[in-house]
């Protein structure tokens, strides 16, 4: 392969709120800011955040639901953010999306069958027979009988509806599935069911995932690569295991710190985060974070972190724990970078 | 049978054969099977289960605030400081329930008014269980804000629930719960709308809270990693009955139900690698529809033998303080 | 959430494939009764020449005759069999009423729809929609009337135009909202083409509500129909109608109630009948709005 399969540049999104005539000033509301990611063939990259963190934001960008502010979306090479209609239309083959909830992503009135394999027939016309070996076809590989393609959504439990949104997406063979908290809205025993679905799809088809979850635990059992976001930015994206066992952000270790383990022996030694996430209409100056990071300095109420490239392969936009090489920044001098440092240092010691 | 009084007689509340039924458009919906536990005073237990398991059906059954057209409960004693709540009348209930025992729901959102501020909603049920004036209640709002740590409470209690965060209605729910400080707090999946971090001040906060003014509180969740933190025992429920209970220590330590078991097997855990195959639980929960005969988790148990498809098994003591209800516990525990 | 009885989806319309009479008239007794009597006066409305006289015959010598076993409901003023203007009325009150809310269900879903999905549109139909809603019906119609030469297409135009507004921001409120469901969503994500996503998951949600209104809207159209013929702005005085009816013989209510008060029943049961199957309907569609007994 050259180059990955899909690579995210710069991409923003801005949505206006309260937007009407006789309204002058319009807020707008900063859900993804200047986001860059790669993912290639066959990876899972997860995506992790609180809500209002811009994640589910990405997936709508990622499958063009919504158009995006700037920025460009490219897989193969090829941008995906400028094409019009039919054009898209062709590309969405290779991308496909599956739902956080089972129960409104399917439509009420259809049959399973129609369902997942009416995205067959929006590129060509299948005969009745087709139809029903496409189907069948596809619920074996979701883990379903095939009697069950004459059924109504109403009629299947949580779970087997999910497989039937992992049976549409899979019908057009995509190489990239974005799965936007495709397990949160499931029972542990049914998420592990998907999980393991998930995969077994991975591994057999060589399928790559875009992985949105608030779920650190899932998060850590599927990805490969983890990219967390605060307030519309990446403040950090690493390789899994680094990540988890050594969350160089400070927000990424309070998230780690905050995850329930259900071990009762642990004792809990972490304070955890105070505060509450800032409204993007309106996010704090310098690094979103600092209002609520223990760590916090000077600099970071003035000066908005750049994601700098560390050791291990992770990137991490903290002037703290990833200050900035002072050549990387025209006009900025080194001295705050050094002073960052030596202050990072005092902070965690006292 | 399980031992009733193990570990003192404080018993608070005391659950006896609890029966629930749904009366759907297709028939009667066994919804709580016979349950029995008890809540000491001032302890912490944890009801697990997954979606459709009764343990908030639970919860209603026990307040009485079940919807009076399509359920019953049919069955059953629920003794709180010795007196059975059953046979109460609706004014004597209305007493106990918000004044000993208090409720906070899911979805702060819905069980806040959206047209009456935050301190007047806190006043009133500060007012309708006490004889305070209206100055001493709003007084006692605001002191409730502060405790529950909303900053600047001076101005919160003027607020409305919509100009408040859903962490931050949380809080106040809480704080309008604790009002009167009651004996018992029944909090039904008080986290699972909210973020992790948000969910580990609220967890947090409850325990701090509950420490403070000695209320017990029976902890409704699905996830057991928010019993193994905050919950000194817990039940765990399975189609309408309680398959195991035991202290949280030893539930994690020797789950004694194959449920029990799958649960915890089946939740991803940092602890045991990543990009492996979890262990599933095949199959699905049954509909309570259809009766169900003999174990109603034998058809997806991989330690099922002919009686477990037969005989429904009740609750016996596996060790102390820890009962499970299953044909074949000794051969379970050991795996 | 964990409750056992999983709250039903609002509004399945495989409700309308499925329903068999017998079952309908056990749940839905109401809907059953009005929609059997409104089926059951357009069949005899349909087949009045079979079985009622001639209605314009005039007939000086039995002026204000009470019922007989020849004349049912007597004869008004000039003669004529009052029975057989009721029946032949309710074809002309029943055709103007139909005629003119499928014409607006069709014009309101058509306009609504394009308004829901255009943003741009909505804007420009939105605003002609309320200027229309602004005009009083009745207004119009005497306006149209007196300036074409009448008749019942006139008659039927004049009615639909007021109606198709309130159709129109129903349907549109139905599509704004299904438009945003994640369904909609993956099947634009699966490529479907917007005309494809508008037929198969659009539409079929704004049939419920569609009905429903349009039950209220043959209400109000019958009665508008009944009130501008009384006025003398509806069909001409000869051609049977109710109310035209009622308004030729309202001075001899004394002498011959019968002349006023037969049109006038079967007006108001008609009015009952659909305004009930509206309501009906709504609950059918709409099981949270149903008490439960």
């Amino acid at each position: 392969m050259t180059g990955p399969l899909l690579k995210v540049e710069n991409l923003t999104k801005h949505y206006t709120v309260g937007a009407g005539f006789l309204r002058k000033s319009v807020p707008v509301v900063r859900a993804v800011e200047d986001v860059s990611f790669s993912v290639e063939a066959g990876e899972t990259l997860c995506v992790v955040g609180e809500s209002g963190c811009g994640k589910s934001t990405i997936a709508r960008l990622l499958m063009r639901i919504v158009e995006p502010t700037s920025g460009r979306v490219m897989i193969d090479g090829t941008d995906i953010a400028g094409l019009k209609k039919e054009p898209l239309r062709a590309w969405r083959r290779r991308m496909q999306m599956v739902f956080q909830d089972p129960y409104s992503s399917l439509n009420p009135r259809l049959t399973a069958e129609q369902i997942i394999t009416e995205p067959v027939e929006n590129f060509e016309r299948l005969r009745r027979k087709q139809r029903q070996a496409l189907a069948a076809d596809l619920l074996r590989k979701v883990g379903m009988s095939p009697e069950m393609m004459h059924r109504l959504p109403s009629e299947l439990s949580g779970g087997q509806r999910q497989r039937l949104g992992i049976a549409r997406a899979l019908s057009l063979q995509p190489s990239l599935i974005i799965a936007d908290e495709a397990v949160s809205a499931l029972d542990v025993s049914v998420q592990a069911q998907i999980l393991n679905l998930l995969l077994d799809l991975q591994q057999q088809m060589n399928i790559a995932f875009v992985f949105i979850s608030h779920d650190l635990s899932v998060v850590h059992h599927i990805g490969h690569r983890v990219a967390v976001m605060y307030l519309g930015r990446i403040v950090e994206l690493a390789p899994c295991e680094a990540l988890f066992a050594n969350p160089v952000h400070p927000y990424t270790e309070a998230l780690l710190a905050a995850a329930p383990v259900p071990d009762p022996t642990r004792v809990r030694l972490e304070v955890p985060l105070e505060g509450e996430v800032p409204s993007p209409i309106d996010p704090p100056h310098g690094c979103a974070f600092h209002p609520r990071c223990p760590l916090a300095i000077e600099r970071c109420r003035e000066v908005l972190p750049a994601l700098v490239p560390m050791a291990d392969g992770r990137v991490v936009a903290c002037h703290v724990r990833a200050p900035a090489p002072a050549t990387d920044f025209s006009g900025q001098p080194p001295a705050p970078a050094m002073l960052a440092r030596s202050c990072a240092t005092s902070t965690v010691s006292s | 049978m399980q031992s009733r009084n193990a570990g003192g007689d404080d018993v608070l509340l005391d659950v006896l054969d609890l029966e629930t039924h749904f009366y759907g458009e297709d028939g009667v919906v066994p919804a709580l099977g016979g349950i029995s536990f008890q809540i000491r005073s001032g302890e912490t237990l944890g009801v697990v289960g997954e979606s459709g398991c009764g343990k908030s059906v639970t919860a209603l059954s026990i307040l009485r605030l079940l919807p009076k057209l399509s359920a019953k409960t049919v069955g059953g004693e629920i003794r709180f400081r010795g007196r059975d709540l059953l046979k109460l009348s609706e004014p004597e209930m209305r007493l106990i329930r918000g004044d000993r025992i208090a409720m906070i729901f899911q979805e702060p959102m819905t069980s806040l008014n959206p047209v009456h501020t935050v301190g007047d909603q806190i006043a009133e049920a500060v007012q309708i269980h006490t004889k305070a004036s209206r100055s001493e209640a709003m007084a006692r709002a605001q002191e409730m804000l502060r405790l529950v740590r909303i900053a600047d409470p001076e101005r919160r209690v003027n607020n409305y629930p919509y100009e408040m965060s859903g962490g931050m209605r949380q809080r106040v729910m809480i704080a309008m719960a604790l009002a009167c400080t009651p004996e018992l707090l029944i909090a039904d999946e008080p986290t699972t709308a909210l973020d992790v971090t948000i969910q580990a001040q609220i967890l947090r906060l409850i325990l701090e809270l509950k420490q403070r003014m000695g209320t017990a509180v029976m902890l409704i969740t699905h996830d057991l990693g928010v019993v193994a933190e905050t919950c000194q025992r817990a039940v765990v429920m399975y189609a309408g009955r309680i398959v195991e209970q035991a202290t949280v220590r030893d539930l994690f330590a020797r789950p004694t139900h194959p449920y029990t078991q799958g649960l915890m097997r089946s939740a991803p855990d940092p602890r045991r690698g990543r990009q492996r195959r979890l262990p599933e639980i095949p199959g699905i929960v049954p509909s309570l529809r259809e009766p169900i005969a003999g174990c109603s988790f034998a058809p997806r148990c991989p330690y099922a033998i002919s009686i477990c498809h037969e005989k429904t098994p009740s609750l016996r003591d596996v060790g102390p303080d820890h009962a499970a209800a299953c044909w074949r516990s000794e051969e379970v525990v050991g795996a | 959430m964990t409750l056992v009885s999983a709250p039903t989806e609002a509004v399945p319309i495989s409700v309308l494939r499925t329903i068999k009479l017998p079952r309908l008239a056990k749940r839905h007794p109401l809907v059953f009764a009005s929609g059997g009597f409104v089926l059951l006066l357009i069949l005899l409305a349909l087949a009045a020449p079979l079985y009622a006289g001639d209605p314009l015959n005039v007939d000086p010598f039995k002026r204000l005759q009470p019922p007989t076993s020849e004349f049912w409901f007597g004869c008004d003023n000039l003669g004529r069999d009052v029975f057989a203007r009721t029946v032949f009325g309710a074809q002309i009150s029943l055709m103007v009423g139909l005629i003119s809310t499928a014409t607006a269900a069709l014009a309101g879903l058509l306009i609504g729809i394009i308004s829901g999905y255009n943003r741009r549109l909505d804007n420009i139909i939105m605003r002609i929609m309320d200027g229309l809603m602004s005009i009083p019906t009745i207004l119009l119609a005497i306006a149209l009337v007196s300036l074409t030469r009448g008749g019942v297409g006139i008659l039927i135009v004049a009615i639909t135009i007021p109606q198709i507004p309130s159709v129109a921001r129903l349907v549109r409120s139905v599509v704004l909202s299904v438009r945003e469901r994640p369904y909609v969503e993956a099947a634009l994500c699966g490529g479907a083409r917007l005309p494809k996503v508008l037929w198969r998951h659009i539409l079929p949600s704004t049939i419920p509500p569609l009905m429903v209104q349009s039950a209220n809207v043959c209400a109000s159209a019958i009665l508008v129909e009944a009130g501008l013929s009384f006025l003398g702005a509806g069909v001409s005085p000869e051609i049977p109608s109710w109310g035209n009816m009622i308004s030729s013989s309202r001075i001899y209510l004394a002498t011959a109630p019968l002349t006023v008060f037969a049109p006038g029943i079967c007006l108001a049961l008609t009015i009952l009948a659909v305004n009930l199957l509206g309501d009906g309907l709504r609950d059918l569609f709409d099981p949270r709005s149903k008490r439960r007994g």
